[in-house]
């Protein structure tokens, strides 16, 4: 890779790291482990970036991050490599918060894989339902169904009780 | 779906990344230090895959006759090769298959191999792409120049990018007896569905042969067709092998026993389903946690200040049992029974400042935890402190 190329792919870490980070976490309910995932994705795009930087390159690691995590269910050691400090920002409200949190964190790990990626993709990263599509390789049906499917069972979760009193989930 | 559904659940989502930490000072040099470590490891793993099969990871396929071209039954091919049909689809261009040739000899035999390796005549019977676009599964015959004949069969897990052998998990063995009329070339494709825990496997046989019946024990087995004697067929989770019945509609089924290329083990270990989760593990103490099957080693880089005594919770199913080396501590190795209960065993001091051994292909000091089963065992292990 050429200087040129390294400097864009840093410049491209320190700008779009974060917003990785927050898909990454929605996916791992860990702030560290989240973080393991992020530098893992950027690693396997960094020898490709020549190629990737001038298409859509966060599309394409947010499909290795997708891809990578998906795969974590046998081969993952957590913890194995998190840099730096990954600090907790006390929230105002931490009780109250941090439950309603919680609940929800527990609502998205007991779907299935596939829909809490279509949830995240969908509903967190704003992708439609045609490019949440192409990067999963299944139809837009499938994203339509699954997604109906993720949110009537988080609507019908009693971990989301009290999170539904506050934004009014399954509310018509 | 109601608008207000979608609208709560982006505000829910939001609300839970509210208290994002701070990023890493370091997380560019943390992906670089990955990325070195990662072809370190990939390097390692030619070397070692040089004598014979290869195992790797990729992405479930799916049949899609549709797409497919197939040459007539029994073509016309040299007396060492299948007289089988060829499944390509139109959408695998000619670099793939130049590229899988290329990762083939550059795999098994090293980059600047002897030309005896070099490939005289190649044979194609498989050029697949899957349902996820992400992976096109191969099986093809070589005449080496040595006059060997290998029958090559695996998968490009990056389709863009078929000229890195890298891409590329590939089986070489022996090439079969083309007269066996009984003959089944099967093997898993796997990967990283998103599924899980999935199982996909390729099936090629002689055309003459509709269906085939995969079982696991206790199961009642579903029978599947079979399109001019290919599949590619999604199965689940399995925690046993996969056996492979023919079955041409006339006549007992004649069993060809599990999926997989026989003389390729690493080919005929499906993707085991996790056992439960563990209940009880202390997060807050927490070392290492992993689930996954056979032999592996996890190396946690956490600050080597960790240290004292090590409290180990494991569950594991397949085979009698697993040990579990903390920081290569081999003599203290602890060993777990494999009945699918969860154990939970005092485990060994952690060393002062880390384990030296995996510290110069990790990059930086911390501990490790190694896991020793069999191909078919398939665990759950976390390590914590006591």
């Amino acid at each position: 890779m050429d200087r040129d190329a390294r400097a864009g792919f840093a410049e491209f870490v320190g700008a779009r790291g974060q917003a990785l980070q927050r898909t990454a976490y929605l996916l791992t309910s860990d702030w560290a482990l989240a973080e393991d995932l992020v530098q893992t994705s950027l690693a396997r795009a960094y020898p490709r970036w020549q190629w990737i930087s001038g298409d859509d390159p966060e599309a394409y690691v947010r499909r290795v991050l997708v891809n990578t995590w998906s795969s974590w269910w046998r081969r993952r050691w957590r913890g194995e490599v998190s840099t730096g400090e990954l600090p907790e920002h006390a929230a105002p409200d931490a009780f109250a918060s941090a439950d309603r949190r919680g609940a929800l964190r527990d609502a998205l790990a007991r779907l299935p894989k596939r829909q809490r990626a279509i949830v995240v993709l969908r509903y967190h990263e704003d992708m439609s339902e045609a490019q949440v599509a192409d990067l999963l390789g299944i139809s837009v049906g499938t994203v339509k169904s699954q997604a109906s499917r993720a949110l009537a069972k988080l609507r019908d979760d009693a971990a989301l009780t009290g999170y539904g009193m506050a934004l009014p989930l399954g509310g018509d | 779906m109601t608008s207000i559904d979608e609208l709560a659940m982006r505000s829910a989502l939001a609300d839970l990344v509210d208290n994002q930490p701070d990023a890493p000072v370091d997380r560019f040099d943390g992906v670089r230090r990955r990325h070195a470590r990662r072809r370190r490891m990939q390097a390692a793993t030619a070397a070692a895959c040089a004598a014979l099969a290869v195992a790797g990871v990729g992405i479930g396929v799916g049949l899609r006759p549709g797409h497919t071209s197939v040459t007539p039954a029994h073509r016309d091919v040299p007396s060492w090769a299948l007289p089988w049909p060829e499944h390509r689809s139109a959408s695998v261009p000619q670099p793939v298959l130049d590229g899988a040739v290329r990762a083939w000899r550059d795999r098994m035999y090293g980059e600047g191999a002897p030309s005896m390796y070099s490939p005289r005549k190649v044979i194609w019977y498989v050029a697949e792409p899957g349902v996820q676009k992400t992976q096109i599964a191969v099986v093809f015959e070589v005449e080496r120049d040595d006059g060997d004949h290998r029958l090559v069969a695996g998968w490009l897990n990056d389709p863009a990018n078929p000229q890195s052998s890298d891409n590329w998990s590939l089986y070489d063995v022996g090439a079969p007896d083309p007269h066996d009329r009984n003959l089944v070339i099967s093997f898993y494709l796997e990967g990283a569905d998103l599924q899980e825990p999935d199982n996909a496997f390729l099936v090629l046989t002689d055309p003459s042969h509709r269906t085939v019946v995969p079982s696991v024990p206790g199961q009642v087995p579903p029978v599947a067709q079979l399109d001019n004697g290919f599949a590619i067929l999604p199965y689940g989770p399995l925690r046993h092998q996969l056996h492979l019945a023919l079955s041409s509609g006339r006549g007992p089924d004649v069993p060809v026993g599990v999926v997989g290329l026989a003389d390729a083990p690493d080919s005929q270990v499906p993707a085991l389903e996790p056992p439960a989760e563990l209940v009880g593990v202390p997060q807050s103490r927490m070392l290492s946690e992993a689930s996954g099957a056979g032999d592996e080693v996890g190396f946690n880089e956490s600050p080597p200040a960790e240290r004292g005594r090590t409290v180990i919770y494991a569950r594991c199913y397949g085979g009698p049992s697993l040990d579990v080396t903390v920081d290569s501590q081999t003599s203290a190795a602890v060993t777990i029974p494999c009945d699918d209960q969860q154990h939970v065993v005092d485990g060994p001091a952690l060393l002062p400042g880390g384990d030296k051994s995996y510290e110069a292909h990790s990059g930086g000091p911390g501990h490790s935890t190694e896991i020793t089963a069999g191909t078919l065992v398939a665990w759950r292990v976390a390590v914590v402190t006591r």
